[in-house]
């Protein structure tokens, strides 16, 4: 492992990274593998030392009572704790074999990469279509042809074209929740990552809409990594491929999904299933 | 993913989607990438440099006045001495508390204050020598030289140790080894100061030079007598009475906004007496010049005193002027204290059958006495150092004659002092040096007072806490004393620990206890809220004590009538004086005839012209690094960082200059070491600093309330952190930040003091624009208001009526903008919904 971790050091960094990024082992099974990882907000230890591989181009759902780490261990897929004061973490994170926790990672790269949609939907006060070009703007791309085509794609994507096409220049501000959260989707779906993390993407939604997400995730698991953080288990169980239960910021089992719902190797698993506690 | 994607989807489909995705990778690569880079990181690197040069304004003007009040201080010796006595002992004091309580303090912390001791002493040393060879150059007195070396060399050994100290971080450093160290310190500073002090001996008599000017009573700069007593006397009797004045008519009025005024008509009370203060103050010196001072003269004649008081400029005349401009003020902090109340405890007052005016009295009010108390001092400041109106209307006799604290007598303020002396004083000559003084003196008594203002609105310093300091101390000390067991100390001072840290749960400024969750919404408990007030006054109340309560409302009623008749009566006089004498003709720049340029007939264009060039040079100026610092402090330098909060309240101590100050500052500076003259870029400079607290704490206001999600959002796309601030919180908080902008210019442009000293000047040329940008005086509105509106008919015919419509101008402009503001605000805001 450390070995071809050296080898491919600099592929996140900012000069070979790009050239490279795009051209990643597509025979290589796992995304993401977490090792040893520890996170600490100034004081608290928010994720104890956990260590799992996450699966390509499935969905692995994390799931645990309120307050048991998962936001934060999700966060440090794309580094966005990163925006938070006094946060100190170890371990490794390695994605396309690169420990994405090394302080010379380029952020801007790594989270086009990984994209995240979080809890609430955010979509920018603007209108349908400029976010979803956002992206592709900042990366530079002012072709409008070139755009449209970015916007098509990826509201066809997120199940949300025949929706909005009539009206991409409304505010985006006026769709439903749940078109919001496809929005969003969408919005990251533009930027070509690899990885998507969603944080409760449905917490704020009605049962509906929460259904057409949860379609949604299944289809986009062909082509993408999905890792989605989730305190409803039920959510986790009628999606996700790999399961891992979180504790008090530990990682108590991870495993297939319909073993850790059918037969659970922990007994604190069991109970959470149970519905005995959390 | 791109194969598996393609194999799915029809042939053309596949092919548009693999351009897309050779469009995604190649534009990540490139020079845009490094272009987006190179920009964030450059952009953080501005940001810092013109937040960090702001916040050190404040302490780059009192510095430059105290180099510039030496002079006429005694010598410069004797105060290099005076400070590094004071550092001594502090230093000393904390080096011999640590040391002897190996018991309270670990040994980590131990070595860490002698660290800090040494580096302190070491700058100290730097000090020492650099005031050393100023004054060797002077005198060229060998035995500075001597001490010099010494110093040097003294200084070189404590390096030395310092580098070791410093090196020896994993090193255990024992009792042994700090010991000596220690006292090795406190040795060589004592002799270093020893030596100092025998050095200094003989200029001590020096020092009566300051107790002149701080007690002197005779306030005379021809003859050279500069005791600045009665100045600072002046000043202290029109603050007193302004704010005995203020204080019932701001609080009734704030009560009278938070509690009994219907929300529809709220937003109009307090937005119109927030117009009070967007009024220059030298408007309200003029009219209280015009009339108040008249009113009052006739007032002691109807009394039959006429024969005493035969002249209105007494003081008491500018406390009342005063009194209004503060009146929002405090009113509108009082407002904001009372609506934080929550709403519960009112309910629960309510419910024990107090009435509304009882809730107020007994729970609202105490509930918030820190923010009211703070507000009154607050207050205490600005009136302080306001000029215009100690200027216009106080008088300018500085004899006191009629004791100490009467009113009733013409004041010399120390403001209206240097305002007034600047224009003929000599560069160098003992009084531009005394000018200096002055200045310091009342930059450090409005330091002071806000600083003080501002710790008691923060709760930091409350009337329980320096009690239970002072309770702290002495039990202590008893403890030493009587050489209890160390475990008792440590009890009682977990006791006290406990208790404070009780007190400070409670504190009604604790996070906590603002931000917990509160079931029920906004809008419920407020109809419940007034559900239980009616019930309340309905049924439970005594008749005594609903006619208690309308007689308090009754007389906040009146009070805030009253406050909006004088605004009213200010805009009727201004608006009819104004525009009934309005000379279309005078709009143009006249012919340079004798007859019109002495009567200022020379176009109220010019001074329009002039104004807004001088308040846009400050602004082109003071906004970018204003709005920089802003952003900096926002989103680089969080304020929960320490250096953060330190730069922060860098910045917003200019605020708490006094306007005449910073004119001062830019007299000497720009107008006078620069050589610009008065002119457009001196001016604009000095307003400049004037713009920098005021647009800093807006943008940063306006920037907060961007909900942070949309940046959050947009960092996971992939931008870099400067894009996602640019794209994201600057773009939906512009509209408050331009209504910042708009505030600050509409307050700086009514400024007068600094322009005064700065810019402008009776210019009788007959063309728009001054000669050039510097060397060539400016006409303003303020400054024609000022001149002008000080004449009598019979010395210039219709100087009074020019000076109103110069004001009538004056007033549009500044309240256009600050209306204009507002409006914007409420319109353009963009709705996160
Ligand atoms: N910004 C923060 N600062 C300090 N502690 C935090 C912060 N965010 C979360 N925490 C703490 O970290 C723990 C895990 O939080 P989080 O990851 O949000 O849990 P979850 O998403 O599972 O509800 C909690 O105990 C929480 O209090
Ligand atoms: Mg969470």
């Amino acid at each position: 492992m450390k070995t071809t971790n050296n080898i491919l050091k600099n592929k996140f960094r900012t000069k070979r990274t790009t050239e490279r990024k795009h051209k990643f082992n597509l025979s290589l099974k796992i995304a993401v593998s977490v090792r040893n990882f520890s996170f600490f907000y100034s004081e608290h230890q928010a994720v104890k030392n956990v260590t799992l591989d996450i699966p390509k181009n499935k969905i692995t759902a994390i799931i645990g009572p309120s307050g048991c780490g998962k936001s934060t261990f999700l966060r440090s897929f794309n580094r966005m704790n990163d925006e938070i004061v006094g946060y100190k973490y170890s371990g490794e994170i390695i994605i396309d074999n690169q420990n994405i926790l090394d302080p010379v990672i380029d952020l801007i790269t790594l989270r086009s990469k990984v994209g995240m949609v979080f809890q609430k939907p955010t979509p920018f006060p603007q209108s349908i279509w400029k976010n979803i070009a956002y992206g592709p703007m900042i990366r530079g791309i002012k072709n409008k042809g070139q755009l449209n085509q970015i916007v098509e794609f990826s509201l066809k994507r997120a199940g949300l074209w025949k929706e909005v096409n009539e009206r991409l220049d409304d505010k985006a501000s006026q769709l439903s929740g749940g078109q919001q959260q496809r929005l969003c989707i969408a919005r990251a779906l533009a930027v070509w990552p690899e990885i998507i993390l969603f944080d409760e993407p449905c917490a704020s939604l009605d049962p509906i809409s929460t259904s057409v997400i949860e379609d949604l995730l299944l289809d986009l698991a062909k082509d993408y990594t999905v890792i989605i953080a989730t305190h409803s288990m039920h959510q986790a169980a009628r999606i996700s491929n790999m399961t891992a239960f979180m504790y008090l910021g530990e990682l108590i089992e991870y495993d297939k999904t319909e073993k850790i719902f059918e037969n659970p190797a922990k007994e604190l698993t069991e109970q959470y299933i149970t519905g005995r506690f959390g | 993913m791109n194969t598996t994607l393609m194999t799915k989807d029809t042939s053309s489909e596949s092919k548009r989607l693999e351009s897309l995705t050779k469009l995604l990778s190649n534009n990540t690569i490139g020079s845009t990438f490094y272009v987006r880079k190179t920009l964030d990181s450059s952009i953080k690197v501005v940001l810092a440099i013109m937040t960090v040069s702001a916040s050190l304004l404040t302490i780059f003007i009192s510095l430059y006045l105290f180099i510039e009040a030496l002079p006429v201080m005694g010598s410069i010796k004797i105060w290099s001495i005076f400070l590094e006595i004071i550092i001594f002992i502090l230093t000393s004091f904390i080096a011999l508390w640590t040391f002897f309580n190996k018991s309270t303090f670990s040994q980590k912390f131990r070595k860490q204050t002698i660290r800090n001791l040494a580096i302190i002493v070491e700058m100290l040393g730097v000090f020492l020598i650099v005031t050393l060879l100023i004054d060797y150059t002077t005198s060229k007195d060998i035995l500075s030289l001597v001490s010099v070396t010494i110093t040097i060399i003294f200084e070189f050994g404590i390096l030395i140790l310092l580098i070791h100290l410093f090196n020896s971080k994993t090193k255990k450093i024992n009792q042994k080894y700090m010991k000596p160290f220690a006292f090795l310190l406190i040795f060589l500073v004592l002799s270093i100061f020893i030596f100092e002090i025998i050095e200094v001996i003989p200029e001590i008599y020096t020092l009566s030079e300051i107790k002149q000017l701080l007690f002197g009573q005779t306030w005379n700069p021809k003859k050279e007598n500069f005791g600045a007593f009665n100045l600072f006397m002046g000043s202290m009797i029109v603050t007193f009475y302004a704010i005995i004045i203020v204080i019932p008519f701001g609080l009734s009025i704030g009560i009278f906004m938070a509690e009994f005024v219907p929300e529809n008509l709220y937003k109009h009370l307090k937005s119109s007496i927030e117009l009070i203060s967007a009024i220059p103050s030298v408007i309200m010196g003029l009219i209280s010049f015009r009339y108040f001072a008249k009113l009052i003269k006739s007032i002691f004649f109807a009394l039959g005193v006429e024969q005493q008081y035969s002249v209105g400029n007494i003081a008491l005349t500018a406390s009342i002027t005063l009194a209004f401009m503060t009146v929002p003020m405090i009113a509108s902090l009082t407002d904001d204290a009372l609506r934080s109340v929550p709403k519960e405890l009112k309910k629960s007052a309510l419910a024990l059958g107090s009435s509304h005016w009882e809730v107020i009295a007994r729970v609202s009010i105490p509930y918030n006495r820190s923010s009211i108390s703070s507000a009154i001092i607050l207050a205490f400041g600005r009136i302080f150092g306001e000029t215009m109106v100690v200027l216009m209307v106080a008088g300018s006799n500085p004899a006191l004659s009629k004791g100490l604290l009467n009113p009733l007598q013409g004041i010399y303020a120390l403001p209206a002092a240097i305002a007034l002396e600047v224009s003929d004083v000599v560069v160098d000559d003992p009084q531009w040096h005394a000018l200096f003084y002055l200045g310091l003196e009342l930059l450090t008594i409005s330091f002071v007072i806000t600083v003080l203002g501002r710790r008691i609105a923060s709760g930091k310093l409350t009337f329980t806490s320096v009690k239970k300091l002072f309770k702290k101390g002495c039990s202590y000390l008893w403890n030493r004393l009587s050489k209890r067991k160390e475990e008792e100390i440590k009890y009682s001072e977990n006791n006290n620990f406990a208790r404070f840290t009780k007190d400070k749960f409670m504190h009604p400024k604790n996070k906590y206890f603002q931000s917990r969750p509160t079931s029920p919404s906004e809008e419920q408990l407020n109809t419940e809220y007034f559900e239980t007030l009616m019930c309340t006054n309905s049924s439970i109340l005594s008749k005594y004590k609903i006619r208690k309560q309308r007689i308090y409302t009754g007389i906040f009623t009146l009070l805030t009538f009253i406050v909006l008749g004088v605004l009213g009566l200010v805009f009727f006089s201004v608006g009819i004086d104004g525009f009934r004498n309005i000379d279309f003709q005078d709009i143009i720049p006249g012919k340079p005839s004798f007859s019109r340029m002495v009567q200022g007939h020379y176009g109220y264009l010019t001074s329009t012209i002039g104004s807004i060039l001088v308040v846009g040079t400050a602004a082109l100026i003071g906004l970018p690094i204003s709005t920089a610092a802003g952003i900096y402090l926002t989103f680089y330098l969080k304020p929960t960082n320490k250096l953060g909060q330190m730069i922060k309240n860098g910045i917003q101590n200019i605020a708490s200059v006094p306007s005449v100050v910073v004119g001062l500052f830019g007299w000497g500076i720009f107008v006078s070491t620069f050589g610009w003259g008065k002119s457009v870029l001196s001016g604009g400079f000095t307003l400049m600093i004037m713009m920098v607290p005021i647009v800093t704490s807006t943008t940063i206001e306006a920037l907060n309330q961007v909900p942070n999600d949309f940046r959050q959002g947009s960092l996971a796309l992939g931008s870099t952190k400067w894009e996602s601030i640019k794209e994201h919180n600057l773009r939906y908080a512009f509209p408050s930040i331009i209504t910042g902008y708009l505030f600050s210019i509409s307050r700086v442009i009514g400024e007068t003091a600094p322009i005064i000293l700065t810019a402008a000047a009776a210019r009788y040329a007959p063309t728009y624009f001054p000669s050039g940008l510097t060397n060539s005086a400016v006409a303003m509105l303020p400054f024609d208001i000022y001149e002008f509106g000080l004449y009598t008919d019979v010395i210039y015919p219709n100087s009074f009526s020019w000076a109103m419509t110069c004001a009538l101008i004056l007033l549009v402009i500044a309240l256009g903008l600050f209306v204009f503001g507002q409006i914007l605000r409420s319109k353009l805001q963009v709705k996160y919904d």
